[in-house]
């Protein structure tokens, strides 16, 4: 009987991994999708994003409602209750990636019906930072690596950097000719959601650095393991 | 040899204990009890010994056999050695152990086949198979799986989610309906999941395909349908409208009716240059247009189209550059080549910016010749560059039209390339405008001027 209920708490554990791994990809599909529908001046792809959010916002319900089930019927401790706590967190993180993505499909709408801004302002490079530190924070999370998760927390640095000097750049179009400013707005914003995004990409690498060393690393220089 | 005297012992002293024990009962129903007791006391102590050493000699035997066994589980090509002559029961269990050691054998060698040939036939196959356990382990990748889902390992035995994390795979594993998805997957911009039957197990097996091909396929066919009744209905009817205006009393009115006859003259030419060049594109489809491949020195063709395009350049005042060597040639039809040209330019010219520039240049690349057309126009956006060498696709449709393309060009163009084993695409110019550039075969000089 005892390794019966085991064998369903493994399987619940595993299936709180697994649904937190697929709504983190459905978030990167999300960003993707949003900065493709503003590169290509796509409309019907943009609109397309906004509604898939509803997906995510589906996904926080059922893993926020599963990780409570297993919390009150298992009453885990040590390393399941850093998991189930940390899913917990991990979750309102990437519900908050998928609004950012929705947010830059909304300014793509708006972008989409005025001329490009020239020179063109190349936000790619940061969205793809953004989209990579991402995909390594949810490896790190699958393979319960904390190594790749320190590296992540680090590269978030990179990503504010490159925000500060793109947005400096769009400020200057502003400078040069002051009618490009409904052109600029919403790039701004689209570089304030990437770099949002990247700050929720750093607190889920934080919680899975706390769910394998059981250490908090939030708020304080990181110190790598030698 | 030790387990047959082992045997032999065992049955001796069960033969001693038995008559002591006969020896004892018989005393005592025959004589007093005080007589009788130290012999049956004697007798059973006798038995007691004896029943002791029995049982030490058969755990020894037993100890011996399962050893032997382990040995025979650890390695299975090993099997227990026994004596020919000895046909005890012990020698019966060794008989049958190997037996079942000879069965496992073989059964394991028929699985292993089984694995192997299950993985050669899987990993043959275009489609994709995934198939995991009821704990969503890995227990088959196929190559082409493997391939759509960008994983490199051979990860069976592994959780799917360590390598896979498409939120419809899983949404597939779990659920029972028939259901299927097209997602973008890791290496696959377009693939079809779908679940296959359920074979009993806990598990399930998923099937891949890459239907990226097909969709653009079918995104080009519905275009191109689009695309092909538009191009024609627009001349049509302006060529209707003005026939009408005319036969309703505009013919007698010269102010009117020169220019209804223009555009009438002008509509059917344009439906004409349209059907010459349908029908180019399909004798080119058919294989019917007739290629004479020869070496072909290029700078002199690309003069021949310069001097037929110096109108259009005048008018739109581009000024087109030619850097291309002298004796550099392809093995190519002229009269092909010549079309390709004339088609490019033009397109340099028309679709670049008034007052603009065209550069044509060619240099030999490995065994071939790269042959470049490059603008400092407007460019071609990412989405429409892929696209351009369809039929009748058109990156600007307004544009392309009133510059008076039939929206077929660039199609003849990839078909003629293609026909005569060259290459063609197009790129980015930097700053500005775009790159088209065609591959051909280089052909040796002596060759071409002989």
């Amino acid at each position: 009987m005892t390794a019966h209920t085991s064998k369903d708490f493994e399987q619940e554990l595993r299936t709180l991994r697994e649904r937190l791994a697929t709504m983190g990809e459905r978030a990167a599909r999300q960003i993707s999708l949003a900065m493709k529908a503003l590169a290509d001046k796509d409309d019907d792809l943009a609109r397309e994003v906004i509604k898939n959010d509803a997906l995510i916002d589906r996904d926080e319900i059922d893993v926020d409602e599963l990780a409570l089930q297993i919390l009150a019927t298992r009453q885990p401790v040590a390393s399941d209750l850093r998991f189930i706590t940390m899913a917990l967190k991990l979750v309102v993180d990437l519900e908050r990636i998928g609004d950012h993505a929705g947010g830059i499909a909304k300014r793509a709408l708006e972008l989409n019906r005025l001329p490009a801004l020239e020179p063109r302002v190349d936000l790619a490079k940061l969205a793809t930072l953004v989209q990579n530190n991402l995909q390594a924070a949810l490896d790190s999370f699958v393979r319960k690596d904390a190594d790749r998760a320190t590296a992540v927390i680090t590269a978030d640095a990179e990503i504010d950097k490159l925000n500060a000097s793109l947005f400096a750049e769009l400020i200057a179009h502003v400078a040069i000719d002051p009618a490009t400013v409904t052109r600029v707005l919403p790039l701004t914003s689209v570089c304030r959601y990437l770099e949002r995004i990247g700050d929720h990409v750093k607190n889920v690498a934080e919680d899975v650095v706390y769910m394998v060393r059981a250490t908090d690393v939030r708020h304080r220089p990181i110190v790598t393991p030698s | 040899m030790i387990q047959r005297v082992r045997v032999r012992l065992l049955g001796f002293a069960l033969l001693i204990s038995l008559v002591a024990g006969v020896v004892a009962s018989a005393a005592m129903h025959t004589q007093a009890v005080t007589d009788v007791l130290p012999i049956a006391l004697g007798a059973f102590a006798i038995a007691i010994v004896t029943g002791w050493g029995v049982a030490l000699v058969l755990r020894g035997t037993l100890r011996d056999l399962v050893r032997t066994t382990q040995d025979v589980v650890r390695h299975p090509s090993r099997r227990i050695a026994s004596d020919e002559r000895a046909d005890d029961e012990v020698h019966e269990l060794a008989e049958w152990i190997n037996f079942l050691a000879d069965d496992a054998h073989k059964s394991h060698l028929a699985l292993a086949r089984e694995r192997m040939l299950l993985a050669a036939v899987a990993d043959g196959l275009t489609q994709g198979v995934i198939a995991v356990d009821g704990e969503h382990r890995i227990e088959l990748l196929n190559d082409a799986a493997r391939k759509m889902l960008g994983v490199k390992s051979s990860p069976v035995g592994e959780l799917l989610i360590d390598f896979v994390r498409v939120p419809e795979l899983f949404d597939l594993i779990d659920s029972d309906a028939a259901a299927t998805a097209e997602v973008q997957l890791p290496n696959t911009p377009r693939a079809l999941i779908r679940p296959a039957r359920k074979w009993g197990g806990d598990g399930r097996v998923l099937l891949l395909e890459d239907v990226t091909a097909m969709r653009r396929l079918e995104t080009v066919r519905r275009d191109f349908v689009a695309n092909v009744s538009h191009e024609l209905r627009t001349p049509v009817a302006v060529i209707r409208a003005n026939a009408e205006t005319l036969m309703a009393g505009a013919k007698d009115d010269p102010a009117i009716s020169g220019k209804l006859i223009d555009g009438l003259h002008r509509n059917a030419e344009r439906l004409a240059r349209i059907l010459a060049d349908l029908l180019d594109l399909s004798r080119l489809d058919a294989g019917q247009y007739r290629l004479e491949l020869s070496p072909v020195v290029i700078a002199p063709i690309v003069e021949q189209a310069l001097t037929a395009l110096e109108p259009q350049a005048a008018q739109r005042k581009v000024t087109v550059s030619v850097a291309i060597p002298d004796a550099l040639a392809v093995r190519a039809d002229p009269k092909a080549l010549d079309h390709i040209l004339v088609n490019l330019i033009d397109n340099g010219v028309k679709y670049g910016r008034p007052d603009g520039n065209v550069w044509v240049s060619a240099r030999p690349a490995g065994a071939s010749v790269r042959i470049e057309i490059r603008d400092d126009g407007p460019g071609i956006a990412d989405k429409h560059r892929a696209r351009v060498f369809e039929r009748f696709y058109r990156a600007d449709p307004s544009r392309s039209r009133e510059a008076g393309g039939t929206g077929l060009g660039l199609s003849i163009v990839k078909h003629l390339v293609e026909s005569m084993g060259g290459e063609v695409g197009v790129e980015p110019n930097v700053p500005q405008g775009s790159i088209f550039w065609l591959r051909l075969p280089e052909a040796s000089t002596i060759e071409a001027t002989s």
